[in-house]
């Protein structure tokens, strides 16, 4: 909970607590939605254009390419991480590796991931399995914050912060089991993913001026889905509970003026703080065939409810906020043409969202004109009201280079429109107000398949903008040092005064390589 | 199905066809925050620490020190005379009236054959928060080095002082219109002043005869026991005597913790708006920081702004105050140059400059507003009678000030009534509220038996 004071009839409380966390952010950068690698049925609540890194873009997918298409047109190897049941689908045993790599432009991010899985389908039953290595590179200049020289007190202060080397590895363990009931196409299935987390893309640039973010913690997605197909028709449903619990402490040196060494002084902090997220969610999926036969239309219906008791206090002071919760929907259709050279499609989706967080008086305070207001009542109201868009669209052709190999290429596009207002009421100000706020991201993917007997082999890339990352920028060539023998003694301007934190447009870059081999 | 689909590509085509980022309404507070860090972080405006716990034994003797006239040669006025917790470690006075005036605080008057003190009673509010310059013109400095003390000259100190403080406390005790008192006065009880009998460049006398003075009290002898234990009473000076004055001033005047301040330690919500926006124009548009920088918001230059001359003067440019220049005759942006406060708390302080020619916040705003044309229309009516008379408002003088004023306030800053305005709230937030009433550190009786005040 957070301390707010006011003016001179106010007490300091602590200002550690007083510093607030950031309701967007939180979904932003931890989201389940990301750790789900499955993003149609976890929907994530952004409230600034902070870029997806694309760190849990790895599970091989078909439609990558064609601007990640879902709705009307099947996704052959994504789907069953999707929905379990989609596994059934799969015949015979596979194994297949899919290295990703990501990279976030600005030094912002990056990373590389190793997965390698088999699928086994075997009478009624099928499962699937997949282990995961995952390398994050930290955010921002390696040396960032690692400037100060100049006196012991500030060489002191730094030494026990840089010994610190936080891991960057992620594991990954998939699991699914599910099996085909009866011969009418219905299929039942559940999945479990989990993540062991040190790494979280992006995480360092939400603390400017930190020195180290040491991460730990884990994530689980459970998934229980059911499939079936008739007459060219495809229902699905689908249940998923997905929580992350991440723990950020974050190493900070605070300078200090220091009256008795009459010196700025750099004091090393280390402030914990917690990240958890819990989703309930439940999605719905229908396709079918036209008359036709070549086009295939879809709908789908996903809701959400997402919980977070326990937000970090990120060093953005945008929103304040202890905790909140979400109801996030989303509706959307498409279709898709699947012919023997060329296939096409195009999904829409609309994602109303309604999210409220608050923030909690850590103490007995008052409002500005005196008001008591007890230790534990709300005394920020924000509340969020989404109306964001998804568009995608995508195009493949196929050549036939054999009898039995062929070559295709994918194109295709993803627009993603974000839009909301936000109502805030604040208890101690006794004040109110509203904003609104939108921004677009645009993605472009592009693919290339090659198909041979048993296996296959592909490379799928994405590029999107409109995102954003905080930053840092410093001037060049300034020292501390510099500043200490420009200035009257112990009276310096810190390095760190003169950093400034940016927000800034980021290019995002997926490149995933597939091989999938069958076992004979 | 074929429209309901046509339908909701159009509306999200549209969506699309905004702009890529729209802040159309950014929550203004929270981008004030943001903004503010960035620009005062700028300045080297980082927060305090706390200052060291200072001994408790020298606290007691340093507040009976500072409420004691016995320090002063006639027995009439003492440290808190000029530095009273009833006007936040001030005098609420212009100029300063000192041994031989009557009566406190704003009330106090000029006795009969006395002068003003040429320059206003710096607060002595969070003097202990390591400066390294004391005195409108830093004379009693340490730009030499930490422990290096520099004092005016002629005067030398003795060693074992403990900071800068300390060493500014040895002074007032020698200067005669302040406590000392001129040859031939009596104290109020009509005996022989021996302190003024005493001649100018004699300061170890003086300082030895204060100390005979103060040791011939049983309880003073028992607080400096309890100050110094181990330390025999004929090797006590003045000194020690100034190094418990330090530690009562630095523990009873340290007051730093204002609404600016927790707003720099992370507590966003410190501050309102007004003051926010007032501490953006503070560092930015009105160009304050560019003088009161760093940790201590000031103290660490000087700068000729302006202000008014008043008062009797001093040195070899009397009757005109000349600052820093006096010392420094060789370097003109010194001359009429005066330190640069310190602003904490400075809601508190007034009257301000060191002629003490505003009354307000807002007077001094709308000085800075535009100094050249606040110089030369000063309107002395609004200062009080007698301070009023020392008023240098002839053109030759204007010129002289005006010749060497600050670069950086040359130019008019163009502030509107609104910026104004916000200006002087972020000002206010820089008071601690616990520097309103400081009467708890007033003793309730002192060792000499003096009357605390009048």
């Amino acid at each position: 909970m957070t301390t707010r004071t006011l003016g001179a009839s106010g007490h300091a409380g602590s200002w550690r607590q007083a510093r607030a966390a950031v309701w967007w952010i939180a979904f932003c950068s931890a989201a389940p939605a990301a750790l789900s690698a499955a993003h149609a049925q976890v929907i994530a609540v952004r409230t600034a254009p902070i870029a997806d890194g694309g760190q849990f873009t790895f599970l091989p997918s078909a439609n990558l390419g064609m601007g990640g298409l879902s709705i009307a047109l099947a996704d052959s190897t994504l789907d069953p991480f999707v929905n379990p049941a989609k596994a059934s689908r799969l015949r015979g045993a596979r194994v297949f590796g899919s290295p990703a790599f990501f990279s976030v432009s600005r030094e912002a991010g990056g990373g590389l991931t190793l997965p390698i899985g088999t699928s086994v389908s075997s009478g009624a039953w099928f499962s699937q399995f997949v282990v995961a290595m995952q390398e994050v590179e930290p955010g921002g200049p390696d040396d960032e914050g690692t400037f100060f020289t100049g006196t012991t007190a500030l060489d002191a202060g730094m030494a026990d912060v840089e010994d610190e080397k936080p891991s960057r590895q992620n594991r990954y363990l998939h699991a699914t089991l599910g099996r085909r009931v009866g011969n009418r196409g219905l299929a039942i299935a559940a999945s479990a993913s989990w993540w062991g987390l040190h790494a979280m893309d992006g995480v360092e640039l939400y603390y400017p001026g930190s020195q180290s973010v040491r991460q730990s913690g884990d994530a689980l997605d459970l998934r229980l889905g059911a499939y079936k197909e008739w007459r060219g028709q495809s229902l699905e449903a689908l249940v998923v509970h997905n929580r992350l619990g991440m723990n950020q402490d974050v190493a900070f040196s605070d300078l200090f003026w220091n009256p008795s060494l009459r010196q700025i002084e750099v004091i090393p902090r280390t402030e914990p703080n917690a990240d958890r997220v819990e989703t309930w969610g439940l999605h719905l999926g229908y396709t079918r065939l036209l008359s036709d036969s070549a086009w295939r239309v879809g709908g789908s219906l996903t809701a959400n409810r997402i919980r977070q008791p326990r937000m970090p206090n990120y060093e953005l002071p945008l929103v304040p906020a202890d905790d909140g919760s979400a109801h996030a929907y989303n509706l959307g259709v498409g279709i898709a043409r699947t012919g023997a050279a060329w296939t096409f499609g195009v999904d829409a989706i609309l994602e109303p969202i309604w999210s409220r967080s608050w923030d909690r008086a850590a103490e007995a305070t008052e409002t500005r004109t005196g008001t008591p207001i007890d230790a534990g009542a709300t005394t920020l109201d924000n509340r969020f009201r989404f109306t964001n868009g998804i568009l995608r669209g995508g195009v493949s052709t196929t050549s036939e280079l054999s009898t039995t190999t062929a070559l295709s290429f994918e194109f295709g596009g993803q627009w993603r429109g974000m839009r909301y207002r936000l109502e805030q009421q604040d208890a101690i100000r006794e004040s109110a107000n509203a904003s609104t706020q939108s921004w677009n991201e645009w993605t472009r993917s592009w693919g290339m398949s090659l198909r041979f007997p048993g296996g296959d082999l592909r490379y799928r890339g994405s590029l999107t903008t409109g995102g954003r990352r905080p930053g840092v920028d410093t001037p060049d060539g300034v020292i501390l040092e510099d500043a200490l023998s420009s200035s009257r003694p112990g009276f310096a301007v810190p390095f760190r005064s003169f950093v400034t934190t940016t927000f800034d447009d980021v290019r995002v870059t997926v490149h995933q390589i597939s091989l999938s081999v069958g076992l004979r | 199905m074929k429209r309901t689909t046509s339908a909701i590509a159009l509306v999200l085509l549209a969506m699309a066809c905004k702009d890529s980022y729209n802040i159309s309404d950014p929550p203004s507070e929270l981008t004030l925050d943001t903004e503010l860090r960035q620009t005062i972080g700028g300045w080297g405006t980082v927060p305090l620490l706390p200052v060291a716990k200072q001994d408790p034994a020298m606290v007691e003797l340093g507040r009976s020190l500072f409420f004691d006239k016995i320090l002063s040669g006639n027995r009439d006025v003492s440290c808190a005379t000029c530095h009273d917790p009833a006007a936040s470690a001030g005098d609420a006075l212009s100029l300063p009236i000192g041994t031989g005036g009557t009566g406190i605080g704003a009330g106090r008057t000029l006795g009969a054959g006395r002068q003003f003190i040429p320059r206003n009673a710096p607060s002595l509010l969070n003097q202990g928060l390591g400066q390294f310059y004391l005195f409108w013109d830093g004379r009693v400095n340490e730009e030499g080095g930490l422990g290096r003390v520099k004092t005016p000259n002629g005067v030398f100190l003795p060693g074992g002082l403990a900071n800068l403080l300390a060493a500014q406390a040895m002074l007032p005790v020698l200067n005669r219109q302040e406590m000392r008192g001129l040859p031939g006065d009596r104290d109020i009880a009509g005996n022989l002043n021996e302190l003024a009998s005493i001649p100018d460049a004699s300061t170890f006398e003086i300082w030895n005869a204060a100390m005979r003075r103060l040791l011939a009290i049983q309880e003073y002898q028992a607080k400096f026991s309890a100050a110094y234990p181990g330390t025999p009473t004929s090797a006590l000076g003045f000194q020690h005597a100034a190094n418990a004055l330090a530690a009562f001033e630095v523990d009873a005047f340290t007051r730093q913790s204002s609404a600016f301040d927790r707003f720099l330690v992370g507590d966003s919500r410190a501050m309102t708006a007004d003051e926010k926006r007032g501490a953006l124009l503070f560092f930015g548009k009105a160009r304050c920081s560019t003088c009161h920088s760093g940790p201590l918001l000031g103290g660490q230059e000087f700068a000729n702004v302006g202000a008014p001359q008043i008062g009797p003067g001093v040195g070899k440019a009397a009757p005109l105050d000349i600052g820093r220049g006096e010392e420094f005759p060789q370097i003109s942006q010194y001359r009429f140059a005066f330190r640069v406060q310190p602003l904490r708390n400075v809601e508190l302080t007034a009257p301000y400059t060191h002629g003490g020619a505003y009354a307000t916040l807002e007077a001094v705003v709308r000085h800075y507003n535009n100094a050249d044309s606040a110089h030369r229309n000063f309107d002395a009516s609004s200062l009080a009678p007698g301070v009023r008379e020392l008023y240098h408002g002839d053109e030759a003088t204007k010129r002289a000030v005006l010749e060497t004023l600050d670069f950086r306030i040359r130019d008019p800053l163009r502030l509107t009534q609104v910026e104004q305005r916000q200006l002087v709230a972020f000002l206010k937030s820089l008071t601690d509220p616990a520097a309103r009433n400081l009467s708890s550190v007033v003793p309730s009786r002192v060792p000499s038996g003096l009357s605390i005040r009048e």
